[in-house]
């Protein structure tokens, strides 16, 4: 749940920030060299989970409580959400096969600051359609990443993925947005995918937020495994979800989950 | 990790109980004329369907009366439409029961059916 102020960070601790963004973009690489087909979600969750504590961070998706009553919180490290999984599949005994593409979603506490970072990643060859979805996705996060200027607000964050995705004929899930982020993972405001020119909060100097785009080939729609985390699109078809944890500075946008 | 997006939710009437202020009678009614400066008047309707009748006073008339009933600040500011035949719900003064105030319009699907 988040509430209150947006607070804008300061020079150091954007710092921070960025040092916990490095960890954790390592520990992506990471897990992104191992994907494969014949890996489980599990193994991948390890390979993070270890690379994290060996850096001195904390992996902040463990024990996230669910926002609905009655569901355990989160088990793992890393989100694994495979083919129409949106978002926040559950790492365990699924098994990567040729041709799935895989949302990998971490987070990492380093010092008390929060940095949260994903990737859709292809295993294999994958068809044309989930390439093109991959890299519209992927597109969008640098449109959106591109509006995050101080001056501008929330909306044109919103706008430039909106713009792009449905110029490319797929669709934005409205169900879960970006956040800011900070010393807790999430912070005021809420970032959508969707929106208008000039609409939310400025952008002021020293915001950070999580910018993350999710797209569908088709469906908005999101149903909920019985697990009570793992997000699927109602129609089944393809989701990607690419995220950055990204500082508005006077000089501009800086992303901080990237590797030295 | 992806925050699941807020909506705007209904805030719930302070009941008798929990509102530190003056006690309200809360009543449905039906509108049964709209006035000028946003006022309506309102025929009060019990919780099976029956008209109510509201004792004010100074009233011997069989017929059940109907409120002078303005709408609240909140239903103005978010440009909640009220009309004639509108089922809602109203808060009357303990010490004016000839004067009410339109809190709720109700959906068709509160309605009571009579």
């Amino acid at each position: 749940m988040m509430s209150g102020s947006i607070r804008p960070k300061t020079a150091e601790q954007i710092e921070a920030m960025g040092a916990s963004g490095r960890v954790l973009a390592g520990a992506l690489n990471e897990i992104e060299a191992a994907v494969e087909p014949g890996v489980t979600t599990g193994e991948l969750n390890e390979i993070a989970e270890t690379y994290i504590r060996d850096y001195g961070g904390i992996p902040s998706f463990l024990g996230v409580p669910a926002a609905d009553p009655g569901i355990e919180p989160f088990p793992g490290a890393i989100c694994a959400s495979i083919n129409d999984a949106i978002v926040h599949g559950i790492p365990g005994s699924a098994v990567l096969r040729k041709g799935d593409i895989i949302g990998l979603d971490c987070g990492v506490i380093l010092d008390g600051w929060h940095s949260d970072s994903a990737r859709t990643l292809a295993v294999g060859e994958i068809s044309p359609d989930a390439s093109r979805l991959l890299e519209v996705t992927r597109a969008a996060l640098a449109e959106a990443i591109g509006a995050s200027v101080a001056g501008g607000h929330i909306g044109d964050i919103g706008v430039a993925v909106q713009k792009l995705v449905e110029k490319a004929g797929l669709t934005i899930v409205r169900r879960f947005v970006g956040h800011g982020i900070g010393r807790t993972m999430h912070e005021s405001p809420q970032v959508p995918n969707f929106g208008r020119p000039g609409g939310g909060p400025e952008l002021l100097p020293g915001t950070t937020l999580a910018i993350e785009p999710m797209v569908n080939i088709g469906s908005a729609g999101v149903v909920f495994d019985d697990d009570g985390w793992t997000a699927r699109t109602a129609d089944g078809s393809l989701s990607a979800h690419f995220e950055h944890t990204v500082a508005i500075t006077e000089s501009g946008p800086r992303i901080l989950t990237e590797a030295a | 990790m992806a925050s699941p997006r807020n909506r705007r939710t209904e805030t719930p009437a302070p009941t008798d109980e929990s509102s530190s202020k003056t006690p309200v009678i809360e009543i449905e009614g039906e509108v049964v004329d709209s006035l000028p400066n946003t006022m309506f008047l309102v025929k009060p309707i019990g919780p099976n369907g029956q008209p109510l009748r509201i004792q004010t006073g100074d009233d011997s008339d069989e017929e059940p009366k109907a409120i002078l009933a303005h709408l609240a600040g909140k239903m103005r500011l978010r440009f909640i439409r009220v009309g004639v035949g509108d089922r809602v719900r109203m808060q009357l003064s303990p010490y004016d029961l000839s004067r009410g105030r339109i809190t709720w319009r109700l959906r068709a699907d509160q309605r009571v059916e009579r």
